[in-house]
């Protein structure tokens, strides 16, 4: 009755953006710490892909299925989910190191303004709910 | 003229019997099957306090680096926040519909 | 998954990186020394980064990084014919480091790009958890 949150659109897909985009973030350091890394395959998921597939499952929040993070080109995992972005095929280098840095540096600039995008909805769906409750109880 | 007709409707609680000639303690006596005011206090409570102890572990597990996603540590607390602040809203609300009845009823 | 490991990945790329500049750095200081300490000409040292295990779980193994080893290169000395010097041999000839500074310059850009990168991960990560604290300031 007085849980606010669980039930609410808004704070529970924002919920789930922030934790898509640091997962999605997480990825990204590693494929640029391992830019020099022989043989090291980018990583990546769909972030649009996990989104969606969120946001149709909204009923249960907490049965929402993770995805699993793929490597681009060539071998496909079994539990890659079926809505993946067309991701483009990386050149390799060398080495056998797929790792684009401008690929990236871009989808670090972007991961980050979608994480502060997210928290900032949620923040505004917060204060709405706290200012229900100041002017209900007036 | 039923004096309890004045109380504001405190949704979501469902309305007190109309017919009860007690106060808006926990010994009003229940419509069949609905559950008595009391029991939803109780209820609530509970939520709270679960709420509560749930923020303390989100914030516990992100210093312990158990859990090391902040945003559920911050989303845990906030909801807490909100369901303690809900609950002192309608508390008061009750206490001021309890002294309106008591005031009639002089 | 989260704001440390993020962290703590871009710390090990950074921490590869830089042991990776003071190689070239040696390599372009040290690219006429005839003579070192081992005896012999100065050879070409550079870093063999491996993927480091973090001990993260799943999509996250190995996402850290190390220099496994420093090589050494074993290639051929450059030779020039200079019988003044010396280190020249009997035939006049002498052994240089097979370094070549234009190579060592583009590697030097290319590290100092990816130590940048691993910085500006550090910054995303900054800027995401003050993000994340904002939603608890909320009121």
């Amino acid at each position: 009755m007085f849980d606010l949150t669980s039930g609410n659109g808004m704070i529970q897909t924002m919920d789930r953006g922030l934790s898509l985009a640091s997962q999605r973030q997480t990825l990204i350091a590693s494929n640029l710490a391992n830019l020099d890394t022989p043989g090291y395959r980018t990583r990546d998921f769909s972030f649009e892909g996990a989104m969606k597939a969120a946001i149709s499952g909204q009923k249960s929040p907490t049965t929402l299925a993770t995805t699993h993070p793929m490597h681009l080109q060539g071998s496909a995992s079994a539990s890659l989910p079926p809505s993946l972005d067309p991701l483009q095929p990386l050149a390799e280098r060398n080495d056998g190191n797929d790792v684009s840095l401008d690929r990236e540096n871009m989808l670090l600039a972007r991961t980050q303004t979608t994480y502060q995008t997210a928290s900032t909805f949620m923040q505004v769906e917060l204060r709405k709910l706290y200012s229900l409750i100041r002017e209900g109880s007036k | 003229m039923d004096p309890l007709q004045n109380i504001p409707s405190l949704s979501p609680l469902s309305p007190v019997s109309g017919t009860s000639k007690s106060g808006l303690g926990s010994g009003v006596p229940a419509a069949e099957g609905e559950p008595g005011f009391g029991d939803l206090l109780k209820q609530a409570l509970q939520e709270v306090n679960q709420a509560s102890a749930q923020a303390e572990d989100e914030a516990r597990n992100l210093m312990t680096g158990e859990s090391a996603d902040m945003h559920t540590a911050m989303l845990a607390v906030q909801k807490a926040d909100l369901s303690f602040q809900m609950m002192m809203a309608v508390r008061s609300k009750l206490i001021d519909a309890y002294r309106e009845v008591m005031r009639m009823q002089m | 998954m989260s704001i440390p490991q993020i962290l703590d990945i871009a710390s090990t790329g950074m921490a590869a990186q830089r042991l990776r500049v003071q190689l070239i750095a040696s390599n372009i200081a040290n690219s006429e020394t005839t003579r070192t300490k081992e005896g012999g000409p100065y050879r070409r040292k550079d870093a063999v980064f491996r993927a480091q295990d973090l001990g993260f779980s799943g999509a996250l193994a190995n996402a850290g990084v190390k220099v496994a080893e420093i090589r050494t290169s074993q290639e051929p000395f450059l030779t020039r014919y200079e019988p003044g010097h010396p280190d020249a041999n009997a035939d006049g000839v002498v052994s240089y480091p097979n370094v070549n500074p234009v190579e060592e310059m583009v590697n030097l850009t290319e590290a100092s790009r990816a130590y940048e990168a691993n910085i500006a991960v550090v910054r995303a990560a900054k800027a995401m958890a003050t993000s994340a604290l904002e939603i608890l300031r909320v009121q």
